[in-house]
């Protein structure tokens, strides 16, 4: 049995959030999954702040799923984020979206951004989807050495 | 036959035995038969002899008296024969030689000796080899011929004592001396003078000739009766008709309406008035007109008798056409607008068109200073400006000036300094060129043009606004229309999966057509999105094999297509093209896909791709055995949202024929289709040959 993976899945839109917890857990892969609303929640959380400060009951992911249409700061600006603050840069985030705009794949990986996914309307896509990413992110690939 | 004349001795001899025979017979037979006395015919006999001598006595002093007179006469002939000559010999002004044939020479006439320089005995001396040019090549021939034929006449060189040629006419004849010896004459006349003078002559008639044919104008002469004798060159070319066509006609170059001006100068000429440089029109031989410069004289020969006209003729065409051109120029130019100054700048020639450009009349304006009359604004000093055209000679800059009536106008001015033979500025010539409605028209045009780049930007903003809101839009179909669909389609999904036994059968069947619904919605969103995408980002023309677009995606399709029986036929090879990798890969994806769609039910598919070039462009076609499009739909089918039928025979979201139709007009091709109901259809495409 494989020690359990933890995902960060930063999406305000709460149907997206209650699909994509529905499609994590059908696909049965063990995954600990922690939402996040806001791009300033995913913030706080990944930099230990507040509530989060202890690292045993909140631990750092193995995954992160952003979205990037959210009120306030957006996906991108959380990426960019991320992307800069030594102690999580290196974790690998995959953009979930349902944009196809170019320029929102130039942007995400303009800042860093280690996959982009764009999320399928019908749900056996959606399931698909989930499947490869949690096969490839939290089986295949090999977790990066956090500092 | 030789006349035989017998010697006058043999014929007296003959007479005389003829008659004394005779004499004898006859005198004896009458004495015989008159007297028979032989006493008597003794005595008679006697007689007979002494009358017969007496008349021989008489016979011979007649004969020998009258052979006596002969030779008398003779002697006499001859002795006046032998002065004549000898007069003749002694004076005859050509050199007379008496000579053997073998070249000796035995007299030698005082005409030879002053001719040769030389005295008789010096001739007699040397011979004939000392006065003939032995190498002269025809003397040879000479002598050869006088051998021949007795006689020689002809042109010998001949040398002088001091070893001088000349050129000698010569006659010379062969004959037989009293004492019966060959002999021979020549008679000499030294011709060096009329060689000298054919020479002369002769080089001056091909002076003369030369002169005819090199000279640049049209000599002819003409008889009194008008027809053409000689023609020269220049003639020909001028007139174009040649010497022959000519030669003994009457004179073709008077035009018919000229004839009779013709006819009178004729006469006038032949009356004696020739005439010099007399303006006239003529004819060509291809009948068009010239002007020329005539001048006639009449010929006469060394009797003065008048023998025909000679005509010397320029054509002046092109003098009168270009007298008439600078005419037409000099009036041009009176109308032009220059201005003509003397170095004080005070003005000395004013044009009709400065007249009219600035108002002030030529008497106004003569004697003015220019710059005051105009109240010219220089664009640099007036000083810098005389002064780069003292150096340069020329200057050229825009000027203001003030006209008569205040109005003001600006003019390119173009001043050249114009200098005297010693190199002094003279005076200054000013050419003025009105450009005041130009400058007013640039002016016009610059106003205009930052009009319309202002509303250009404006409407660029205003595009660029557009699009924003366009893209804008985009967005959030992309995004917001997805994201409440994806939630249709998902709990509709999680509700089939897991709550179906808590549904009745129409229940599920609605949950069913809604997540069809919602993915159908999603699809065509997706399309929508695709098609509005097109050519705006990314779109890279360059040669792209179609074999690594259609061979992938055959691959791709080759197990949906083995799962309903059909079969993809690709030639051996296809084309390059110049097109976006990802916009083909649509447009034969859509036309596959649509193959596969639209197939008829109970007949195994087969799509088969060929193509063919034309010119610099290659045509794929896209072959299927489908359903076949009607003739009246085979446009509309390439608009946007057209479909043929419904969804539920025939799935699809009526983009995909737009999408081709747009991709391949962003490749600059284009596309089409032919098809038959029932029979299947073939989408052709027609793209740039890479």
């Amino acid at each position: 049995m494989m020690f359990p993976k933890h995902i960060l899945l930063i999406e305000d839109n709460l149907m997206d959030v209650e699909l994509t917890l529905n499609a994590i857990e059908e696909v049965k892969l063990g995954s600990k999954v922690k939402v996040a609303n806001t791009g300033q929640q995913a913030l706080d959380y990944l930099c230990g702040n507040g509530e989060y400060g202890d690292r045993g009951v909140h631990p750092l992911p193995d995954l992160i799923l952003l979205d990037l249409k959210m009120p306030g700061m957006d996906g991108h600006q959380v990426l960019e984020i991320i992307k800069k603050t030594p102690l999580i840069k290196r974790l690998p985030v995959v953009i979930l979206t349902s944009s196809q705009e170019h320029s929102d794949r130039a942007r995400g990986y303009d800042n860093g951004a280690n996959s982009y996914v764009i999320k399928p309307i019908s749900y056996d896509g959606f399931l698909e989807t989930i499947r490869a990413i949690a096969r490839y992110w939290l089986q295949l690939n090999a977790q990066p050495p956090l500092q | 036959m030789k006349r035989y004349s017998l010697p006058v001795e043999l014929r007296v001899a003959l007479l005389y035995a003829i008659f004394g025979s005779l004499w004898i017979l006859l005198t004896d037979q009458a004495l015989n038969t008159a007297v028979s006395e032989p006493r008597f015919l003794a005595l008679m006999q006697t007689y007979k002899g002494w009358a017969f001598v007496a008349l021989s006595a008489l016979f011979i002093y007649l004969l020998l008296r009258a052979e006596s007179a002969q030779r008398r006469a003779a002697r006499r002939a001859q002795s006046e024969s032998e002065e004549r000559y000898r007069q003749l010999f002694e004076n005859s002004m050509d050199a007379i030689l008496l000579t053997a044939p073998d070249g000796s020479i035995y007299a030698a006439n005082p005409a030879a000796c002053q001719m040769l320089e030389r005295s008789e005995e010096e001739i007699k001396q040397i011979g004939r080899n000392g006065v003939v040019d032995a190498r002269d090549a025809r003397l040879q021939a000479a002598l050869e011929q006088r051998a021949r034929t007795g006689s020689f006449h002809g042109e010998l060189t001949f040398i002088r004592k001091d070893g001088a040629k000349f050129p000698g006419e010569i006659s010379t004849n062969q004959f037989v001396n009293r004492e019966g010896l060959s002999r021979t004459s020549m008679i000499i006349r030294d011709i060096s003078q009329r060689k000298q003078t054919e020479q002369a002559l002769h080089a001056s008639q091909e002076y003369l000739r030369a002169l005819v044919d090199c000279s640049p104008m049209a000599l002819y002469s003409i008889d009194l009766d008008g027809r053409v004798v000689t023609w020269n060159p220049s003639a020909e070319q001028i007139f174009g008709w040649s010497y022959a066509e000519v030669a003994g006609q009457p004179l073709p170059i008077i035009p018919a309406d000229k004839r009779e001006e013709f006819d009178r100068l004729r006469k006038q000429v032949i009356e004696g008035e020739g005439f010099r440089n007399l303006i006239v029109e003529r004819q060509r031989k291809d009948g068009s007109r010239m002007h020329a410069s005539l001048s006639v004289a009449l010929l006469k020969d060394v009797e003065n008798n008048s023998i025909g006209l000679l005509g010397a003729l320029q054509d002046i065409t092109e003098l009168v056409q270009a007298e008439r051109q600078l005419r037409q120029y000099a009036e041009t130019v009176e109308w032009a607008n220059i201005i003509i100054r003397d170095m004080d700048s005070r003005i000395v020639s004013w044009t009709s068109g400065v007249e009219q450009l600035y108002g002030w009349s030529k008497e106004e304006a003569v004697g003015s200073i220019s710059h005051d009359l105009l109240q010219t604004q220089f664009p640099i000093s007036r000083e810098a400006v005389e002064q780069a055209l003292m150096t340069d000679g020329v200057w050229e800059g825009e000027l203001q000036h003030v006209c008569r009536d205040g109005s003001r106008v600006t003019v390119i001015s173009h001043h050249v300094v114009h200098r005297d033979l010693q190199g002094n500025p003279v005076a200054i010539l000013e050419v003025n060129t009105d450009i005041t409605e130009r400058r007013r028209a640039e002016e016009e045009v610059r106003r205009l043009n930052a009009e319309l780049e202002r509303r250009v930007r404006e409407r660029t903003a205003k595009l660029a606004e557009v699009n924003k809101e366009l893209e804008s839009f985009t967005y959030s179909v992309s995004h917001d229309l997805r994201a409440p669909l994806r939630a249709i389609n998902g709990f509709s999904q999680i509700i089939a999966r897991r709550h179906a036994a808590a549904l009745d059968d129409t229940a599920r069947q609605y949950l069913q057509n809604t997540i069809q619904a919602s993915e159908m919605m999603g699809q065509l969103i997706d399309n929508l999105l695709q098609y509005s995408r097109m050519g705006k980002t990314g779109m890279k023309l360059a040669p792209v094999a179609l074999k690594e677009v259609i061979a992938p995606m055959a691959e791709e399709l080759s197990e949906k297509l083995a799962s309903i029986g059909a079969q993809l036929i690709l030639p051996a090879e296809l084309p390059r093209v110049l097109g976006d990798q990802t916009l083909l890969w649509q447009c034969f994806a859509n036309l596959l896909e649509n193959a596969i769609t639209y197939r008829k039910a109970q007949v195994p598919l087969q799509i088969a791709i060929d193509w063919r070039p034309e010119g610099q462009m290659v045509v794929v076609g896209v072959s299927d055995n489908g359903i076949g499009i009607p003739a009246e739909h085979q446009e509309k089918i390439f608009l946007i949202f057209q479909r043929l039928h419904s969804q539920e025979d025939y799935p699809g979201t009526g983009i995909g024929l737009a999408t081709v139709k747009k991709s391949v007009a962003l490749m600059n091709g284009e596309v089409w289709v032919e098809s038959q109901v029932g029979q299947g259809s073939t989408f052709y495409l027609r793209l740039p040959a890479a």
